[in-house]
């Protein structure tokens, strides 16, 4: 099936049910997503990637709220890709990071996507990278990338964000120690958002000398800083921190760097994916030369990785 | 893979609680489903925009004020106006029975009211999803 030329120019033109569809396409895999991805691809590089990544609760979709006014005055388009979890039970999530964001809805220069891991590693979803790619190619100025994120979890975020923002809450300073060093090797901005409570000066100075130990041989000098995002307060400092970081960016080559990075998780990503489904393929169908396989492991005759390797050579990649 | 379900799950008009919402949220949930929760106090525009830019299968509203009547008519001409015109609406809520067949003939899928099971919701949504 061809991708309708209709859905795609309706994308590229910003309307929110052609992005709307193309989303879920490219979310859910169906048909016509790659074809559409194909030619998406070819498209933008103009558009600016934030990640917004810390604990549950910390503030980052009413921060991401403030962030869209502060893009709307500078007469930016601003789109978010936010993530939550898929519940490992069910499969299913309850996504509600738009409640924070609602009062854009009907703003015709914001697009809000909530999207589920769906059983992915790295605290984001498999299609963000392909999401990104549309949004890009329909001239979004801004794209904000939300993600649950402690410890490790959000290693992804660097490899697909220009800048990463790091927020957290006062007195999580013994949480922060206790996290992996992860956390504070991928972010360029620290937040220490509900700066309305107390500790917050501590949380910022316990911070501060984590990031002066871990610093020694980075061109960019991670700043913190604090907000009240329920109030607006310090968003226009986080802006202006972008702005400063974005330029550094530009002047240190880091943006060659940075799509460097996105063309090398994609592309790892996508053989990933395509090893997977045939593997899946392989296992879910009734091949009776695997089937006989995986009797010849179990009577012991064979063990696992001499036929694993085998299977790899043997399945044919190039038609999934 | 089966396909997920997408639901987006809102509350209009001006009435200040939504534990019914949540609780329906979290068992379509635990069903697979992947469920946008938009909050209280939406307009109806809000509400379509939303559904339209999330690309869910279906959009469900909680009414506990009595304004059902005027809100969700206009829910479904705004997901109409705004090309959303296959999201399936379904409304949970104090709806008096004889304003469930009005509520049908303006484009409502299935009305619950208090003390329906969850799994019921769940199942109506599916099947009229899926078409099974
Ligand atoms: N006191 C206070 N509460 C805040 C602040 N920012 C956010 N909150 C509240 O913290 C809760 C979680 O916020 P949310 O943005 O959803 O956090 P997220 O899970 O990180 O996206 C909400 O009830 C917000 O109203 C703040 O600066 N001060
Ligand atoms: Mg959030």
């Amino acid at each position: 099936m061809s991708i309708s030329d209709e859905l795609l120019r309706g994308a590229l033109q910003r309307d929110p049910w052609a992005l709307g569809k193309l989303a879920r396409m490219i979310d859910d895999g169906l048909e016509g997503s790659d074809e559409a991805l194909e030619r998406l691809h070819a498209m933008g590089g103009r558009c600016r990637v934030v990640g917004i990544t810390g604990p549950p609760g910390a503030g980052k979709s009413t921060l991401i709220n403030n962030l869209i006014r502060e893009g709307r005055k500078r007469d930016q388009t601003v789109a978010v890709l936010a993530v939550d979890p898929t519940s490992p039970y069910s499969g299913g999530a309850v996504l509600g990071d738009r409640v924070r964001m609602q009062e854009h809805a009907t703003d015709p220069g914001v697009y809000i996507r909530s999207l589920a891991t769906r059983g992915h590693m790295g605290g984001l979803s498999r299609s963000v990278q392909h999401l990104i790619t549309l949004l890009d190619a329909a001239g979004f100025d801004l794209v904000l990338l939300e993600t649950v994120g402690v410890g490790q979890e959000e290693v992804e975020v660097k490899d697909l964000a220009q800048t990463t923002v790091f927020v957290t809450v006062p007195g999580l300073g013994d949480g922060i120690q206790a996290m992996k060093a992860g956390v504070l090797e991928i972010a360029h901005i620290y937040l220490v958002n509900k700066a309305d409570r107390p500790m917050t000066e501590t949380t910022v100075k316990d911070l501060e000398s984590m990031l002066s130990m871990s610093e020694e041989k980075r061109a960019w000098h991670p700043s913190v800083l604090t907000s009240i995002a329920t109030e607006g307060t310090g968003v226009q400092e986080v802006m202006e921190e972008l702005d400063r970081h974005y330029s550094h960016l530009q002047a240190s080559g880091g943006l060659e760097n940075w799509r460097r990075s996105v063309a090398d998780a994609s592309v790892a990503e996508a053989i990933r994916g395509i090893v997977e489904e045939s593997l899946k393929e392989l296992v879910n169908g009734d091949n009776p030369e695997f089937e006989s396989d995986i009797d010849r492991v179990s009577r012991k005759e064979e063990d696992p990785m001499s036929v694993a390797r085998r299977w790899l050579g043997k399945l044919d990649f190039g038609k999934v | 893979m089966t396909k997920k379900i997408r639901v987006l799950i809102a509350k209009p008009g001006l009435d200040g609680h939504d534990r019914g919402a949540k609780v329906v949220a979290r068992a379509l949930r635990d069903r697979g489903f992947e469920v946008i929760y938009t909050g209280l106090h939406q307009t109806p525009e809000q509400i379509a925009a939303a559904a339209i830019q999330e690309g869910v299968d279906a959009v469900g509203l909680s009414i506990l004020s009595g304004s059902h009547g005027t809100l969700v008519p206009r829910v479904v001409e705004q997901l109409r106006e705004r090309g959303g015109e296959k999201i399936l609406v379904f409304v949970g809520g104090i709806i008096p029975a004889e304003d469930i067949l009005t509520l049908k003939q303006a484009g409502v899928m299935e009305v619950f009211t208090p003390g329906s099971p969850t799994s019921r919701i769940a199942d109506a949504i599916k099947q009229a999803v899926e078409g099974v």
